[in-house]
């Protein structure tokens, strides 16, 4: 690795900082409650370290518990996971370059926590990085998140029934989250966006697979095109 | 009914195959298919609107709850807690400043109670 390189991975990690404590708390909970929903250790492990997505997880475990039909658990898991989708063309588009085995690791490490403080990183840097500098960036992000969430997760499932799991742990995770929102929201455009995807999702917190969430994007993005369009015309670049 | 040991393993992989997917999903598709110009940048602003989503209907429950008053929103601490988070981080323009506040107001509301 080029000294370069190691500085901007150094650098990804700093864009996650001390949240991941929150992101250690989120996954002891969750290693917790997949030990309680029926899994045995290995299998929880297992789980965390290769699918590597709370809400795929989270989705998906009461339909292991309650012993569903393989596809349908499959299926839940998608579904709450499509924002994926649209995460993976902006990485698509921000390391086209790489060489695609390199790719698919990143498009795999993508978090969401990762991937905002990576671009709101780049929106302040100063100096543009070389695409080879950005993907570590990149990993180091994403790469400190998958350490807090393996580290927590092994740590809940091996105290699982040892200590009584309390919705509190799951909530400092989210109060990380909102931490990371708090630094990005430095512009009008950032409130156009947060201000209705917030009511969006809470008139869609119950909809099946996610599916507030996913509108809640949707609000996000024209809200995006919108503001950052006119700006454009007159020759100014909004992002 | 209970899945067996391979029902799990089995369910496992298949998860990891999704969340691959989903996650790569444009990275594999030709270039000619990515969203370009407009489109592009508006989707840098997805994970914003998705960490809003995330957060916010847990921190809103106590809020929307039928009988909500200002002690009950209060003593369930999450909302303040959030909003602590939100402003120090703002504040602080550093997200770990933030996520103590938001702990350290949860801890104090919870000893209150």
């Amino acid at each position: 690795m080029t000294p370069s390189a190691r500085a901007a991975l150094l650098d990804g990690a700093r864009l996650i900082g001390g949240t991941v404590f929150g992101t250690f708390c989120w996954g002891a909970a969750i290693g917790m409650a997949l030990v309680k929903g029926g899994l045995s250790s290995m299998q929880a492990l297992g789980m965390v370290m290769l699918v590597f997505s709370g809400t795929a997880q989270v989705a998906a475990l009461p339909l292991i518990a309650q012993g569903a039909a393989l596809p349908a658990i499959w299926l839940t898991a998608l579904l709450a996971n499509l924002r994926f989708v649209v995460y993976s063309a902006v990485v698509a588009n921000e390391f086209r370059g790489r060489p695609m085995a390199q790719r698919l690791l990143i498009g795999w490490m993508t978090t969401d926590t990762g991937l905002a403080a990576y671009l709101a990183g780049q929106q302040k840097a100063s100096a543009s990085l070389s695409e080879r500098d950005r993907a570590a960036r990149f990993m180091g992000a994403n790469g400190l998140v998958y350490f807090g969430w393996t580290l927590g997760t092994a740590v809940g499932v091996g105290m699982a029934g040892l200590i009584p799991d309390s919705p509190r742990l799951a909530f400092v995770g989210l109060l990380a989250v909102v931490a990371i929102i708090g630094q990005m929201m430095s512009t009008r455009l950032a409130w156009s966006i947060a201000v209705p995807a917030a009511l969006v999702a809470v008139i869609g917190r119950d909809w099946p697979w996610r599916g507030g969430m996913f509108a809640a994007i949707a609000v996000g993005v024209a809200v995006a095109m919108l503001m950052t369009r006119p700006l454009e015309r007159i020759g100014g670049r909004a992002s | 009914m209970r899945l067996s040991d391979a029902q799990v393993w089995a369910a496992i992989a298949g998860l990891v195959v999704m969340v691959f997917l989903t996650r790569n999903a444009f990275l594999v598709v030709p270039m000619r298919w990515q969203p370009r110009g407009a489109i592009e940048r508006a989707l840098r602003h997805a994970p914003l609107a998705a960490l809003v989503a995330l957060v916010t209907p847990s921190m809103a429950e106590a809020l929307i709850a039928p009988g909500a008053s200002f002690a009950s929103v209060w003593f369930d601490a999450r909302l303040p807690a959030a909003l602590a988070a939100l402003l120090v981080s703002r504040l602080a323009k550093s997200a770990f400043p933030g996520m103590a506040a938001g702990v350290a107001v949860l801890w104090l509301i919870d000893a209150m109670a």
